[in-house]
């Protein structure tokens, strides 16, 4: 969240820790940070290690039925993960990245054995995946209903519908209902069409896997300084990408967890400015006088507690149990 | 005690604070909107790492890094050489640009590597061909012009 707080304050145009340099008035753009520090320590020890990503023997088990059964296995995760997309969808501004980092932690939070997230579990791709097809439909949503674009292509969408005469609201639901059904069946036909081509084509894509490390590390380390330098087309983004390459490496190397630093760069901007509209209109009695702000501090205080709870309620059983075989 | 002071984890939480106190410094003396929020999680984040280095030190930290492939020391020998390398590229793009350091990088890095000269040209001329034709060319992204070419007045 700190590091979201980098360039001009959302509320009073306040230029922060900006360290002189131009590039970061604008803040830290969200593309190389996610590449840095999740894509550079990856191929770094791709490089380390000297070998393809998998085996041929390691791919050969399971495939695409083993993938139909992990779905079908998942479908209460995937029905959970839809929905928060959904949700995340219909909510302005909250974009696509934020719902697929909610679903990942909701997923890791309510697995009962979360040790292998990050190192193979698959669980961690399909919620993800689940809040990204769902967050689409669910932008739509505020669009067509009241006029407001839930992301960036839905302002684009809501652009095209004033240029063609067409007005957001009730109207859109009533007049308008074969043409909203038909947006709505374009994101169904989209999913199936794209859902085709990748069936058809893994079994080509997957041989990627089998490349050498002295061929496919330099290829992705390439694409991923050329797509962290599209974000503001700067070769700012390359030092950003680099900067937190680094602070990946570190922390994959001593088990620091990534993916709140993302949660905390995505929500951290929105956040803030919620977080100075409300001291600014209620002081700091909105913490204890709103009723609907103290659920949701008990839900979060019970949220960090309960974990901690039942850690040292396992910690406990395992010494007893320690004791007892001595 | 110990058992903390020889976690690596246990260090970079230590180091985590830094950032957090140097923000915290830097913002004392903004208006109340500009200090805000870095305040706010400064203090919550300086919390939760004197927390977590506290228990570190009392109860040992439980942290399982991933390992190194045998024989590799972070910072010597191979490792070293491969943060040269990925050094070398992020210098290069600035300095030549995308064009000129992307195949460049490849060919040389591929060959060094033991790779064969063909292969090497092959992958080099594709990502070229890629940037040229596919990014510049035909959905117009914009890269940016290289640092040299700015010095040279081009």
């Amino acid at each position: 969240m700190l590091i979201a707080q980098v360039g001009f304050a959302p509320n009073t145009g306040f230029a922060r820790f900006d360290f002189g340099w131009d590039y970061l008035l604008d803040g830290v753009t969200l593309v190389p940070v996610v590449l840095g520090l999740f894509a550079m320590p990856e191929v770094i020890d791709l490089l380390l290690r000297r070998s393809a990503i998998a085996s041929e023997e390691t791919a050969a088990h399971g495939g695409m039925g083993q993938g139909l059964r992990d779905a079908v296995h998942n479908w209460w995760l995937i029905a959970r993960c839809g929905t928060i997309g959904t949700v995340c969808g219909m909510i302005p501004g909250l974009g696509g990245l934020a719902a697929e980092w909610f679903a990942y932690g909701h997923a890791v939070q309510t697995a009962k054995d979360s040790s292998m997230f990050g190192k193979g579990d698959v669980r961690g791709v399909i919620a993800p995946e689940s809040a990204t097809a769902g967050q689409k439909p669910g932008a739509i949503l505020p669009t067509v209903a009241f006029g407001i674009p839930g992301n960036g292509s839905m302002a684009v969408l809501l652009g095209v519908f004033l240029i063609v005469g067409l007005r957001p609201g009730p109207e859109m639901l009533r007049e308008n209902l074969p043409l909203t059904s038909m947006m709505v069946w374009t994101v169904v036909a989209g999913n199936i069409i794209a859902a085709i081509l990748a069936l058809a084509l893994q079994n080509y894509m997957v041989k990627l896997c089998y490349l050498r490390a002295t061929i496919i590390a330099p290829l992705i380390l390439c694409f991923m300084v050329v797509g962290a330098s599209l974000a503001t087309k700067s070769f700012g983004d390359v030092l950003i990408f680099a900067v937190f390459g680094v602070l990946g490496y570190i922390f994959k190397r001593s088990d620091w967890p990534r993916v709140p630093l993302v949660i905390g760069l995505v929500l951290g901007y929105l956040s803030e400015t919620f977080l100075f509209i409300t001291v600014d209109r209620y002081g700091i009695a909105w913490m204890w006088e709103r009723p609907i702000v103290v659920i949701i501090e008990i839900f979060m205080i019970a949220s960090i507690a309960y974990p901690i709870y039942r850690k040292a309620k396992g910690t406990r059983e395992s010494r007893r149990q320690a004791e007892d075989v001595e | 005690m110990r058992q903390a002071i020889k976690s690596s984890t246990w260090w970079v939480g230590i180091a985590l604070m830094v950032p957090f106190i140097v923000a915290m410094a830097v913002s004392a003396p903004w208006s109340l909107g500009g200090k805000l929020a870095p305040w706010i999680v400064g203090t919550c984040a300086i919390v939760a790492l004197l927390i977590h280095s506290y228990s570190g030190v009392r109860r040992g930290v439980d942290a399982k890094p991933e390992p190194l492939p045998d024989g590799v020391h972070p910072l010597k020998g191979r490792a070293l050489k491969v943060y040269a390398w990925v050094a070398l590229l992020l210098i290069l793009i600035p300095l030549l640009g995308h064009q000129i350091a992307t195949p460049l990088f490849i060919l040389v890095f591929m060959l060094a590597s033991g790779e064969a000269l063909w292969l090497a040209s092959l992958l080099a001329a594709i990502i070229a061909g890629f940037i040229f034709f596919i990014l510049e060319k035909t959905i117009h992204v914009g890269l940016p012009d290289p640092l040299i070419a700015q010095w040279l007045g081009f």
